[in-house]
């Protein structure tokens, strides 16, 4: 039976396969099926062209709250009196490692935040290449973690200070607090941050270290040879290159930098070996270049979780031309 | 895959396992927060439905239903809140309040477009979307956004099965025509533009 324009439209996977260059296949698509060449239109306009409603004042805060409560009544609403049954499974999909403190953690929230407890404890949340991860901390901080990233969340007896170790990339969403200073650090510098939306990017294998303002207000310090702290503005992205030294506070599409968080990555003019790191972390592949001078070769153009890494480099191809081959999970590319 | 993993979730929070729990409420607050304000801009009675929600499923736990589609389930316990606690907000008898008098579904979108997105029409079929009644845009808002079938989308809004096939057909239609016209001029201007 052939299928209907709604049976396209409202199909999982046809709504995945679906990006802002859909339109270019129109043409192509109309000819070949005129039922999907119209559900692709109007999944067009539903995905890329919906207004969101205004920016809610319910904040992590409120959740964190109704959370707490719900939890409290489902411990007293518990038949079997307490008992904890671990759940590996989603453990594991979610990649969560907890190193320290285990027991106090599984004890619940109020044992946790306990004054008391004057050991320092960490915890620790990982995510593998291919995966990502949201989680909120303890403090309400919401934090969307990105491929092969890595986080440590100190739960110092310090209230006024809450540090944050970080290796890769991830985005914070951070409860306002004036009573207390929130730090991001990483290998190159460290973020000093009041209540505030911010992405930090900062990978070991990769050559820039990013971090961009969404929302609020931050301070970059740490840096290394220089004194003087770095303030950013909303909009604004403060980039590190390692190899110079050198660093500069740019005006970033901040709806951009933030897509990684629904598959999406977008460069803007940057070398051929750094996004072939992108490119591992997303695909779970290994990347190689034949020639070393081809990797210096600057792109621009987007990649996407859902279509497969070759589309990606269909596209590169379009401008540079490269040859790729494939063997599992280890890519040669060369010049054509 | 996801399914059978929602029915094993939900299976382990039913029999009391905290985890289960944590992560059903990490996992769609957020969701549920985006869903209740498209029926009002009250904050407050959003936020206040969302823990009615939660606050139920911790009492009542093992006294559920099982379901394999946690979202579903969820976003159908947020709508009777949401319009429950609407009703009490306006102080309305039950009887005079039907879905009619919860008239809006905040969603639309941009008829804003670059020259591309307007050859194709896209600005009208954004257009006609905003002109959709809110019983329909709610249909369209589940089905879409939220992955859930005709049958799900009739439980949540609480009307015939039936009904949701047909009034999405209709609209889908009527989007259709619109850009039935242009795919005409389309290929003509493709014609004309590519030699």
């Amino acid at each position: 039976m052939k299928k209907e324009t709604s049976d396209h439209l409202f199909d999982k996977q046809f709504k995945e396969s679906l990006t802002k260059d859909s339109l270019k296949k129109f043409p192509e698509e109309k000819t070949k099926d005129k039922e999907s060449a119209l559900a692709m239109l109007i999944g067009y306009v539903l995905k890329w062209k919906r207004r969101e409603i205004d920016h809610s004042h319910i904040g992590e805060k409120d959740f964190q709250k109704i959370k707490h409560e719900s939890l409290e009544i489902f411990r007293r609403s518990s038949s079997s009196g307490f008992t904890i049954r671990r759940l590996p499974r989603i453990a594991a999909a979610a990649s969560i490692l907890i190193i320290l403190g285990v027991a106090s953690y599984l004890l619940g929230e109020k044992h946790f935040f306990s004054p008391g407890d004057r050991q320092a404890q960490v915890i620790e949340f990982k995510t593998p290449r291919g995966q990502q991860s949201e989680v909120t901390l303890p403090d309400g901080t919401f934090v969307a973690l990105n491929y092969d990233s890595k986080l440590k969340y100190h739960i110092s007896p310090d209230k006024k200070l809450q540090e944050i170790e970080l290796v890769g990339e991830a985005y914070f969403k951070v409860t306002h607090n004036k009573s207390r200073v929130f730090r991001v650090i990483t290998p190159d510098m460290s973020v000093n941050v009041l209540g505030t939306q911010f992405d930090v990017r900062a990978y070991p294998e990769d050559n820039r270290t990013e971090t961009t303002l969404l929302k609020g207000v931050v301070e970059i310090k740490d840096i290394p040879q220089k004194e003087a702290p770095v303030m950013l503005k909303p909009g604004e992205q403060w980039r590190y290159d390692k190899s110079t030294g050198e660093d500069k506070v740019i005006q970033a599409n901040t709806n951009l930098v933030t897509t990684w968080r629904t598959g999406e990555y977008h460069f803007n003019r940057q070398p051929l070996n750094e996004i072939a790191k992108t490119l591992e972390r997303m695909y779970k592949v290994n990347i190689h270049f034949r020639d070393a001078e081809l990797g210096k070769e600057v792109f621009s153009g987007a990649a996407y979780k859902d279509d497969n890494i070759e589309k990606f480099f269909d596209l590169v191809n379009l401008t540079i031309p490269i040859k790729v081959q494939r063997d599992s999970t280890d890519i040669w590319i060369e010049r054509k | 895959m996801q399914r059978n993993l929602d029915a094993e979730i939900w299976e382990r929070f039913k029999r009391g396992d905290e985890e289960a729990f944590s992560y059903i409420f990490d996992t769609y607050h957020l969701a549920l927060c985006e869903y209740g304000q498209r029926f009002t801009s009250d904050e407050f009675l959003v936020r206040d439905s969302i823990q009615d929600v939660f606050f139920e499923l911790a009492r009542k736990k093992d006294r559920l239903s099982p379901t394999d589609n946690i979202l579903f389930y969820l976003l159908k316990s947020l709508r009777i809140k949401i319009f429950a606690n609407i009703r009490k907000s306006h102080r309305i008898a039950e009887t005079e309040l039907d879905d009619e008098r919860i008239d809006a579904f905040r969603l639309s979108y941009s008829t804003e477009v670059n020259p591309e997105e307007k050859e194709l029409r896209l600005d009208l079929v954004a257009d006609a979307l905003n002109q959709l009644p809110p019983r329909l845009k709610e249909t369209i808002y589940l089905k879409f956004y939220k992955n859930l079938s005709n049958k799900e989308v009739a439980e949540v809004m609480q009307v015939n099965y039936q009904s949701v096939g047909n009034s999405v057909q209709k609209a889908i239609a009527k989007l259709k025509k619109i850009l039935d016209t242009s795919c005409e001029s389309i290929l003509l201007f493709l014609q004309t533009a590519i030699p």
